[in-house]
């Protein structure tokens, strides 16, 4: 963002506004660069997500729209989607029931702020950029439980409890396992982390030491669970439950959450790429692709892995899903928290 | 010890699990793109049928043969003592494609072809008139040919 302020700056009508203006539009660009970017990339991943689970399947996925292996699904989709009726059911809380679908897109949009994608486009670098963005998706839980709620519907309901003890829950071992690198690098800011990485593969946080390796599968498998990605999709499983928490939910008020989940699993991506996958460090010590097609490759393949293992793993039991949080990746995250910490001593990384 | 059996297991059927999609991710699948590609049918399929109006004798054999009676066959005798054959309807709404009709035929002009997309719009196109269309069929060899057959002669 500061260097789409200083572009602004230099160009000649705009130089005599002032700096609080300059400021608000180039937050204003920056957002709409973001956007766009996760709007692309969640249409790509629609796509990608049904040609995928149909080879899973031996079908072939969506093959007709656009020609191409259906590349334009997702956008007869979103259109589709755009000229859907609007419904809202009689005894929801409308205010609420209106709000929900904003407030979920909205924290999961936030937290893109302090993401570096390269370099220099990054929203803002807060010193406490990670700790930002587990404070603001916290909030897509809120979301949830509005939408529930407010539905007036015993699935939305028993979707969105769900969903909530699930996101609290697993809130822990991401915590503890983030809490890793965060030791490794010594600093809370992502862009301080992902710079630490730098020099090849085997700088990348994840082959660093025997703790920070499985401290990515931690911070990964419960991330899955924070997004409600299958194997933990209990808050929508429509099986039991309908669609969850967004049941009662029609044509835009639909798409945003499902926006949100597809940006959310990007989310995730990024996040464990620039923590242990040396962010938008590549392979070789040497520079070799740019910065922004390095971060994009890895985190497109950790979204790949989380599709994958959507359409290998059947779905958890409620209590089979607190058991692996409770018992198993938050001791092991401790386990790698302390581990690390003597680690960094003994190998005098301290 | 159980404890640790369990997560180690977990993680590695997982694994199995993952392999095994990712092998079928890269083998062919079996979706026939269905408007654009089509299966070859077996050469004895039971399809639509055709009539080889100049073999027919109009015996009835076929007629008679069909357990729901869905052809209707009349004939004249004609001058040379021969059944002319005026009307060779079979309503397929009633036919369930067995196949009895074109085994009882004496000489084999009945035959069921590898036809099978005969959904139509009215139930009137369901009723093959299969003399007519063995006419058509041959005038419109004969306009492609741009020549009459000798009079008499049986092609």
């Amino acid at each position: 963002m500061q260097a789409i302020f200083e572009i602004l700056k230099s160009i000649y009508p705009l130089r005599h506004l002032s700096e609080i203006l300059l400021l608000l539009l180039s937050m204003v660009i920056f957002s709409a660069i973001i956007l766009g970017i996760i709007a692309i990339l969640v249409m790509f991943f629609v796509w990608w997500e049904r040609k995928v689970a149909g080879h899973i399947q031996s079908r072939l996925g969506p093959m007709r729209v656009g020609g191409w292996h259906g590349w334009a699904q997702s956008i007869a989709d979103g259109i589709k989607l755009l000229l859907k009726e609007d419904i809202i059911p009689a005894n929801a809380d409308r205010m609420l029931f209106k709000m929900a679908p904003y407030i979920v897109f909205a924290s999961s949009f936030a937290a893109f702020a302090t993401i570096p994608m390269t370099r220099s486009l990054i929203g803002a670098d807060l010193n406490i950029g990670i700790f930002y963005i587990l404070a603001i998706t916290s909030l897509i839980v809120i979301g949830i439980l509005m939408a529930g709620w407010s539905s007036s519907n015993k699935w939305s309901l028993y979707g969105a409890m769900r969903s909530a003890a699930q996101i609290v829950s697993y809130e822990v071992p991401i915590g503890l396992s983030i809490l890793v690198p965060v030791m490794a690098a010594g600093s809370l800011s992502i862009k301080d982390i992902a710079e630490a990485q730098s020099g090849g593969i085997f700088s990348w946080y994840i082959f660093r030491s025997p703790f920070l390796f499985i401290s990515f599968f931690t911070y990964y498998i419960a991330a899955i669970a924070e997004v409600n990605r299958t194997p933990f999709d209990l808050p929508e499983a429509e099986s039991e439950l309908v669609a969850g928490f967004h049941t009662e939910y029609s044509g835009m008020r639909f798409a945003m959450f499902f926006l949100a989940e597809y940006a959310n699993m990007f989310l995730v991506g990024s996040i464990a790429t620039l923590l242990f996958l040396g962010g938008w460090n590549g392979i070789l010590p040497r520079p070799m692709l740019p910065e922004f097609v390095n971060f994009i490759l890895k985190s497109l393949f950790l979204v790949f892995v989380m599709i994958w293992l959507r359409w290998t793993l059947p779905r958890l039991r409620v209590d089979q899903l607190m058991y692996v949080c409770w018992k198993v990746l938050v001791p092991i995250s401790f386990f790698c928290l302390i581990g690390h910490g003597v680690w960094m001593v003994f190998m005098g990384e301290a | 010890m159980k404890y640790l059996r369990d997560i180690f297991e977990g993680i590695w059927t997982a694994i199995v699990g993952l392999g095994i999609t990712m092998k079928y991710l890269f083998t062919p699948s079996v979706t026939v793109q269905y408007p654009d590609e089509r299966i070859a049918v077996s050469p004895n399929f039971r399809g639509r049928f055709h009539l080889k109006l100049d073999k027919c004798t109009g015996c009835q054999a076929c007629a008679r043969a069909c357990p729901v009676d869905c052809i209707l066959i009349e004939t004249k005798r004609g001058e040379d003592k021969k059944l002319k054959i005026l009307k060779f309807d079979i309503d397929v709404t009633k036919c369930m494609f067995c196949g009895l009709c074109v085994e009882a035929c004496p000489v084999a002009s009945l035959e069921m072809g590898q036809e099978y997309e005969l959904s139509c719009y009215s139930r009137k196109d369901m009723i093959y008139s299969l003399d007519k269309e063995y006419l058509e069929k041959e005038s419109e060899k004969v306009a492609t040919k741009g020549e009459l057959p000798p009079s008499g002669e049986v092609t």
